[in-house]
């Protein structure tokens, strides 16, 4: 009962906005340059989110190490009886390792002589330990290139796609219909089950409703909302209006875009991927 | 059963210089500080430095690894919760002048001040704004444990201090850390007599995370602990019936709780579970910068981009 209302009242007042907005534009905005604007256009920016953590610089990593001996210095010592039981093999692996780690930092004077009784310890199951570019390897034997969604796994990667008529990447986009918000254009027309990107083969989600930035040209406007896909990937149908699809990271974006006389398109659109904008020299 | 062991650590829980103290024996390297400066005299003869004047000067101690968690937060959840928890309304009202008053004392000058009341409620809490310079972000984690036995017998907080200590690795400005409290016990504000509770009672253990250790305790627990539980269905969300301006969701703080088989899925306990004389269930609190309206509802999407799942019953 408490449901209907609602779901009554909705429809009833976007309709309502709608005929207010079509009346004040057809009254107020009639003497400029054209009555009929163009219609709104929803991009999407798709990313994947970083898998790895980024790898430490030289000078992260020497720090680090630093700081975990200054504070393995400080701290007071375990209570081994109490996490430990005596003469176990947890606590003679400890035993050793933490006069390994005390040779390393302090030296073998300051150290000491080895712990007695450590006797033999068996080794440690190995792991096998995968490389931090197990997919960049795996994607290049299987020839996957650009289309590989574990493309630079310590970075964002976003979704391009090529238009068939100019050979141009572009954001997937969509025409924004009257009565139409942007994410529902975006959900239908992108990555919905019948959208460009094919949403079947795709899991994938928006972020939020809100628009993240627009682009103007002239009176054209594209807002851009974001989403990020968790597996899978877009597939193109034949009769679609894009060749290809690429995953790209910011710099592959940029170059991109430069290349093909979009500069104006990347100025307005990198301040949505953490770009500030260039200082104005002085003259 | 574990009370030597907790004495033994309770005294020797000072901090020596690396210095001196590696160059103790390791038999006599865990007994009580009294000993250990005693037994530092040969380093100390051999050193230039005059004997007494010599202290330890103040060292900062920096991060020591990259929290993975930390890192997920700044480098992803931290931008979709700005977009997320953006509000264009609140953006476009222009802000309130707020009608400060000079103090009028010496008493009130270096003091909070009393919330304005309106009649005989205090004012509503007021809305965190959200821009570029201010994304939700975790302030802190608390864990929380009543142990009900300690009414009785106060030594049975003693398996909660440990079972704290171990999952936080917290100890009062450990490590050289300033700012950490370590296991704090708690004691009873009020007196229940239905209880047989008098104020003054130790009843329970709390530790407070901050920084890169709060991140590494909500790894382990989502790593290793919620994976584990059995039939859990992610914490319960409170009833679509609450208030939006209930005390409760006017304030950023996601809380809910854990019991006792829990915390021995944690890897820390887990490895000497049988030391504990019994385990204690538990909540956290994960405390955020939100405050006043949906703050309650933005502080859990926060929480649940750490993988924490939430379901409604």
């Amino acid at each position: 009962m408490s449901i209907a209302p609602r779901s009554l009242i909705r429809p009833s007042s976007s309709f309502r906005r709608a005929a207010l907005q079509r009346f004040s534009s057809s009254s107020s905005s009639s003497p400029s340059s054209s009555s009929n604007p163009p219609p709104l256009i929803a991009s999407l920016l798709l990313s994947r989110a970083p898998l790895l953590t980024p790898t430490p610089t030289e000078l992260e990593k020497t720090y680090y190490d630093y700081s975990r001996s200054i504070k393995h210095s400080l701290s007071s010592p375990l209570p081994t009886e109490f996490y430990f039981k005596s003469g176990s093999l947890p606590l003679r692996r400890y035993l050793k390792a933490e006069h390994e780690y005390e040779t390393e930092i302090y030296g073998e004077r300051l150290a000491g002589g080895k712990p007695d009784n450590i006797g033999d310890i068996p080794p440690e199951t190995e792991y096998e330990i995968l490389p931090r570019n197990h997919w960049e390897e795996k994607d290049e034997k299987e020839g996957k290139g650009e289309k590989s969604l574990e493309r630079y796994p310590e970075e964002e990667v976003y979704c391009l796609l090529q238009s068939k008529d100019k050979k141009k990447w572009v954001f997937p986009s969509t025409t924004v219909e009257r009565l139409q918000s942007l994410d529902e254009a975006i959900n239908d027309n992108i990555i919905g089950p019948n959208g460009q990107l094919d949403g079947k083969g795709m899991d994938s989600w928006l972020v939020t409703r809100k628009p993240v930035g627009v682009v103007r040209e002239g009176e054209q406007r594209t807002f851009f909302l974001r989403g990020h896909i968790l597996a899978g990937q877009p597939t193109l149908t034949s009769s679609s209006i894009y060749t290809s699809h690429a995953w790209l990271n910011v710099r592959e974006i940029e170059d991109r875009l430069r290349k093909q006389g979009d500069e104006k398109i990347w100025e307005s659109v990198k301040g949505m991927f953490g770009i500030p904008e260039q200082e104005v020299e002085e003259s | 059963m574990s009370a030597t062991p907790l004495r033994s650590l309770a005294s020797s829980a000072s901090r020596i210089p690396a210095l001196r103290r590696a160059s103790i024996p390791p038999s006599s390297r865990y007994a009580s500080s009294s000993s250990s400066s005693k037994s530092s005299k040969p380093s100390t003869q051999t050193s230039p430095l005059p004997k007494d004047d010599w202290t330890l000067p103040h060292i900062h101690v920096g991060p020591t690894h990259a929290s993975r968690y930390s890192q997920h937060y700044h480098n992803t959840l931290s931008s979709d919760l700005m977009y997320m928890t953006y509000s264009h309304r609140l953006a476009q009202k222009p802000p309130k002048p707020e009608s400060v008053q000079p103090p009028q004392t010496a008493y009130e000058a270096n003091r909070p001040r009393p919330p304005i009341m309106r009649g005989n409620r205090a004012l509503r809490t007021k809305t965190t704004q959200i821009d570029v310079d201010n994304v939700p972000k975790l302030e802190s984690v608390i864990i929380h444990t009543m142990v009900k036995e300690a009414i009785a017998n106060k030594s049975t907080l003693l398996s909660a201090i440990m079972a704290l200590r171990a999952i936080s690795g917290e100890t009062p400005n450990g490590g050289g850390k300033k700012g950490s409290s370590g296991v704090e016990v708690i004691v009873a504000k009020k007196s229940a007599a239905a209880w047989k509770l008098r104020a003054g009672m130790p009843v329970s253990v709390k530790v407070e995370l901050k920084g890169d250790a709060m991140y590494d305790f909500i790894q382990s627990l989502v790593d290793f602990v919620l994976p584990r539980l059995r039939d859990f269905p992610g914490i319960p969300l409170p009833p679509s019936s609450t208030p939006k301006n209930s005390p409760a969701s006017l304030t950023g703080i996601v809380s809910f709780g854990f019991n006792p088989t829990t915390m021995s899925f944690f890897p820390q306990i887990e490895s000497n579970t049988d030391a504990y004389p019994r385990l204690h269930g538990f909540h956290v609190y994960f405390k955020t910068s939100l405050r006043g309206e949906n703050a309650h509802e933005h502080a859990r999407t926060l929480v649940s981009g750490f993988r924490i799942p939430f379901h409604r019953r």
